[in-house]
């Protein structure tokens, strides 16, 4: 089904098995798991936990290269098929919530990628508030510009998907780039608050590259409407991130394919309902915008016009 | 400092449990049923960010120059009265705490600390002054001289109050001077004794109609070019017309204001006419904001609109009555990191860039 888990970090917060767990109900469904660079299983373990499903992995740069360059090439050994990195992140957003509780790792876990400090000092308790932020601070590389997509590039043969892409200037930009694909995101709205709805955001994308690379979308998806109607936007696929947590919290695999189980049944219903035998059915004029609603239906009220896009074959 | 105010909204809330009532309300208050007020901070929601991309933010620079002289960020403190009614230590505190943070200080003339004790408690700082023109003339032009005299670098002349407005909490409260308190930058004992006169509902109200001159007209503006040399700031403009009027006058800038939602409700939102005047001007004169600044992503976005300065009116006064110089400290500090995240976040890496 069109609908992926995102990569969400510290997932063994939610429950003892994290992303092992969130990886295994990704593959009983049949869908696309994307794993963090700051985890708490490592890539081996969720390779090995869910050696048939398909895993793409997320990249932050850090500071030293070197470490990317391990990471990508575990990535590549352990069978994941695409690198995600996230470009809307040189330095985490400012997390309210996270400042007042001074988030910390709970001393138990890791961030099981890494050795050493690396994996550790997130654990540390920052006076200033959140420990996160402290960690990104030291070690990913702000400086980050398009040229070191060139690098990545060099290093690796797997196809990257650019995420954290708001607008057509960027998208554009990525697939000059070489992007295999653009996944729209204001991550979780974790980053700035006041940029667009990822929704909002994405027809300009898709109408800038949509014709030469797949088009991405995470944020707010709740719902197998949501689904829908990105997809009937352009999207050629939708993730989730927090949904996914919440059904691990609840139970572990259980709860994370129960997760699934439910917005894909809506999903579904969404298709049939609308006219939609399969997802290529799914025609951009199934999808109406309040503004035009309104006139619209005023017009019905007062002149005999027949709607077009009740017959879904003229779309 | 209590790590557990993090954001300007905590300081507010924190204000209104340890202000008297009278006190918070004139702070907070704005004209008649406070629409505008409301409208200031929400319109920013209007506007959406659009952030770039790999652009390389490792070293960021939020300074900028206003008038020609340097500043830490885009980020300055608006003209309010009264500040002894939030902190003992009142304009002087926050004109320290600006000073320590490289922040422009705007004192206002009906403050409850004079012009000179200012500048002696911030002699380093970037400070201007803002003005009413009374009807007795000798007032305003006494004042300039002094402002002059003591290094503040240009005059605010605050062009939207030849009334004060309807501030409905001030009459229900009498607001009026505390008895320990006095207009600092005057010695008469009438004009502040105006302030505590509240029998018909705000003494402040009584005071300024009494005494502000409400025939000034553009012409006035000439009378105050031709009696200082300081830069003219004209601050209240919220119209096209009048911010080309202000170019013509020949003022040095122009400062988009709604007088912070408490002289006419039902004006558009600053952020809202922001852009057109922006537009208007075409670069002649500098343009600032007050008006509902909460958060970095506001000044973001007020400078992404076209204004060269965002002012802070009401948050200071709830650092200063949090915890006086220091808590002035913080609250600037709060936005000054929220800026700068935010211009990181969107991917430019200066002021230049936005």
């Amino acid at each position: 089904m069109p609908i992926g888990i995102a990569p969400t970090a510290m997932q063994r917060m939610a429950h003892p098995e994290g992303e092992c767990a969130n990886v295994r109900a990704a593959q009983a469904i049949g869908t696309i798991f994307t794993l963090s660079t700051i985890s708490t299983s490592s890539i081996e373990e969720v390779a090995q936990a869910a050696p048939n499903g398909i895993k793409w992995f997320q990249l932050y740069i850090y500071k030293d290269r070197n470490i990317t360059r391990g990471l990508v090439e575990r990535a590549e050994k352990a069978g994941f098929k695409a690198l995600v990195l996230t470009v809307d992140a040189p330095m985490f957003g400012l997390r309210l919530a996270d400042i007042r509780n001074r988030f910390t790792l709970p001393p138990h876990l890791r961030l099981a990628n890494f050795q050493g400090t690396n994996s550790t000092d997130i654990n540390k308790n920052n006076e200033d508030g959140s420990g996160l932020n402290s960690y990104v601070e030291t070690l990913f590389d702000a400086s980050l510009e398009w040229s070191d997509l060139q690098w990545l590039k060099s290093i690796t043969s797997l196809p990257i998907i650019l995420k954290g892409i708001l607008t057509a200037e960027d998208a554009r930009q990525g697939v000059e780039a070489g992007a295999k694909g653009i996944w729209v995101s204001n991550h979780g709205a974790r980053q700035i608050d006041g940029t667009p709805a990822s929704i909002e955001a994405l027809p300009e994308i898709v109408k800038a590259v949509g014709d030469k690379v797949e088009v991405y979308l995470d944020g707010g998806i709740r719902d197998g409407t949501d689904v829908f109607k990105a997809l009937a936007l352009g999207a050629r696929m939708v993730f989730f991130g927090r949904p996914a947590l919440w059904g691990l919290t609840h139970s572990g695999e259980e709860g994370v394919k129960r997760i699934l189980e439910i917005i894909g049944n809506e999903f579904e219903y969404a298709l049939g309902i609308s006219g939609c035998a399969k997802i290529s059915d799914i025609r951009p004029c199934m999808y109406s915008l309040d503004d035009f609603s309104i006139i619209y239906y005023f017009l019905l009220h007062f002149i005999d016009i027949r709607r077009p896009y009740w017959n879904a074959k003229t779309g | 400092m209590n790590i557990n105010l993090v954001c300007i909204q905590d300081f507010e809330d924190h204000a209104f449990k340890v202000l008297p009532r009278s006190a918070f309300d004139f702070f907070r208050g704005g004209a008649g049923q406070e629409t505008t007020l409301a409208y200031n901070n929400t319109a920013f929601s209007k506007f959406k960010i659009r952030p770039r991309c790999l652009k390389n933010v490792a070293q960021r620079d939020i300074s900028t120059t206003v008038l020609g002289e340097k500043v830490s960020v885009p980020i300055g403190i608006a003209p309010s009265s009264l500040h002894k009614i939030a902190h003992p230590d009142g304009e002087c505190a926050t004109a320290r705490a600006a000073q320590a943070l490289g922040v422009l200080y705007t004192l206002s003339t009906g403050a409850t600390c004079s012009i000179e004790e200012v500048a002696e408690a911030a002699p380093n700082g970037l400070k201007w002054f803002q003005i009413y023109v009374y009807k007795n003339r000798k007032i305003t032009e006494d004042l300039i001289r002094r402002a002059e005299k003591a290094g503040y670098k240009a005059l605010v002349v605050t062009v939207d109050v030849p009334v004060v407005g309807i501030r409905l909490a001030d009459i229900r409260n009498r607001f009026s001077l505390p008895p320990h308190l006095g207009l600092a930058n005057f010695e008469d004992r009438n004009s502040t004794d105006l302030m505590r006169s509240n029998k018909d509902g705000s003494g402040l109200a009584n005071y300024v109609n009494s005494l502000f001159d409400a025939s000034l007209e553009w012409r006035d503006i000439q009378w105050l070019k031709g009696i200082t040399s300081l830069p003219i700031v004209l601050k209240g403009i919220l119209t096209v017309e009048d911010a080309l009027l202000a170019v013509e006058a020949g003022v040095e800038a122009v400062w988009v204001s709604n007088h912070g939602g408490r002289q006419l409700d039902g004006t558009p939102a600053s952020i809202e006419v922001l852009p057109e005047i922006v537009k208007a001007v075409d670069g002649k004169v500098e343009i600032y904001l007050d008006g509902g600044v909460r958060e970095g992503t506001d000044v973001f976005k007020a400078l992404a609109l076209g204004a060269r300065m965002v002012f802070l009116g009401r948050p200071p006064l709830w650092g200063l009555a949090h915890s006086g110089e220091e808590g002035v400290e913080k609250v600037l500090q709060i936005i000054m990191n929220e800026f700068e995240s935010t211009l990181g976040l969107s991917d430019s890496k200066s002021d230049q860039d936005v």
